[in-house]
């Protein structure tokens, strides 16, 4: 498949060239405020969503190649309204209502496209929560091991014995599996596979 | 227990013999419990892995998008940026009056509390001398980028002490190096040095300039750092000045 002419702005993401983000947000950001100010957010929900948009697609495009089929405006507007409809999800309890919230405006192509980078992003999102959920020892050393540093340099790097280092990694590793199978969530990844 | 979580550690990690592999493969197909406890870490280890690695480019990225839209804000019609100039005009005299009269203004938490320790280090050989006598100038002067690499330099060479990794984890911070400094302080908080505790309170920092810097999960972050300082600690006095303050700001 043939990548849009506005693949260049996935290449300025990952690259974090200010010049493209700048442009991005010059094309982009009054549009999206407008809409989360129409839909009972303010300036800085706006500021919030745009930012964590536009992490979503570099996440998602360091994770595998991502190929834009669609216009990159397109897309960006996609995930901002479908990441809003999050949150107001989120804020529904306080009096928010949802009547009349549009989340796609044009084709298939960006829908599909937001929706996987929305799902990865929900999925870092979870197991982010988990692993913080975790001690700081234990974030210390599932971090330094998965990072492909051996137990013994992680057990001389923490200060403490090397059999200790194995027997503490179980341990977490054993936590974070409970804390990721009790949650509903799990089910629905399950599924998702 | 530690040999479940071993063997799904070396089958994730491909350290697995073949034979071994097939054996456990065997037992993951007839056994649920453990083929859920194997996706669940495997799906764990990926994702916490690559954002992890992915962090610092993260921040950096971040910071490019503050860049654009402080762009943006100068960019406005000029008749707004004239009433933004009357306006500033305005606070600026209301806050030069408050300043005169001695009302307390509040601005970054984290700059009201940052107050670092003098380096003072101990020399290990004669050599050592002018290089740790350059690392204690460079910092006492505020001169972070100097001293953060003075002291990486000096550390690469005579290996990290509690001492180093505290001193350049500070550096970072002031950089504004947010996963550098974290990566140095965690060390430190996870482990039973002198310095542990000192390692938690700058942790908290560390959260805590995220949190000013838009990352708002963070200051919950800080806050549990900060409530596991104890009061046998140096820092248990200000971390629990500084909860009371993140508590009462986050309540608002």
């Amino acid at each position: 498949m043939k990548a849009h002419q506005d693949q260049a702005y996935i290449e300025g993401i990952i690259a974090r060239d200010a010049g493209v983000i700048r442009d991005i947000y010059v094309q982009n950001f009054e549009s999206v405020a407008q809409h989360v100010l129409r839909n009972s957010g303010d300036r800085t929900d706006a500021e919030d969503i745009f930012q964590e948009a536009m992490v979503a697609i570099f996440q998602r495009a360091k994770k595998e190649e991502l190929l834009l089929t669609c216009k990159f405006s397109t897309y960006l507007h996609a995930i901002c309204r479908n990441l809003w409809l999050n949150e107001l999800k989120k804020r529904q309890t306080r009096g928010v209502t949802l009547a009349g919230y549009t989340l796609y405006k044009e084709g298939d192509d960006s829908r599909k496209m937001a929706e996987e980078t929305i799902l990865q992003e929900e999925r870092d999102r979870f197991f982010r929560e988990k692993f913080n959920d975790l001690g700081e020892s234990c974030k210390a050393i599932l971090r330094n091991s998965w990072a492909g540093m051996g137990m013994k340099e992680v057990a001389e790097l923490l200060g403490i014995s090397y059999s200790y280092a194995r027997k503490k990694k179980s341990e977490c590793m054993a936590r974070l599996s409970a804390l990721i199978r009790q949650a509903a969530e799990f089910s629905k990844l399950k599924e998702g596979l | 227990m530690n040999e479940r979580y071993e063997e799904i550690e070396r089958y994730l990690a491909g350290d697995m013999p073949e034979a071994e592999r097939l054996h456990f493969a065997a037992r993951l197909a007839e056994d649920e419990a453990l083929s859920d406890e194997l996706l669940a870490l495997k799906m764990a280890r990926e994702s916490i892995h690559r954002q992890s690695a992915n962090e610092p480019e993260v921040e950096e990225l971040r910071a490019v998008m503050r860049n654009a839209r402080k762009g943006l804000q100068k960019q406005r019609p000029i008749v707004k940026r004239l009433w933004f100039r009357i306006a500033s005009g305005i606070a600026a005299a209301i806050i030069l009056v408050l300043v005169y009269i001695g009302w307390p203004i509040n601005g970054s938490l984290y700059e009201q509390y940052a107050e670092h320790p003098h380096l003072e280090m101990t020399a290990r050989g004669s050599q050592d001398n002018v290089t740790i006598q350059e690392m204690e100038e460079a910092f006492g002067e505020e001169n972070y980028a100097a001293s953060a690499q003075l002291l990486e330099t000096y550390a690469t060479t005579n290996g990290w002490n509690s001492e180093l990794r505290l001193f350049a984890g500070i550096s970072q911070l002031e950089l504004n190096n947010l996963t550098s400094a974290q990566a140095q302080f965690e060390i430190l908080y996870a482990g039973e040095t002198a310095n542990k505790w000192a390692g938690g309170w700058y942790l908290a920092l560390t959260y805590l300039r995220k949190a000013e810097a838009g990352d708002k999960a963070a200051y919950q972050q800080s806050e549990e750092v900060l409530r596991e300082i104890p009061s046998g600690s140096d820092y248990h006095e200000q971390a629990g000045k500084l909860l009371e303050e993140i508590r009462g700001m986050t309540e608002e």
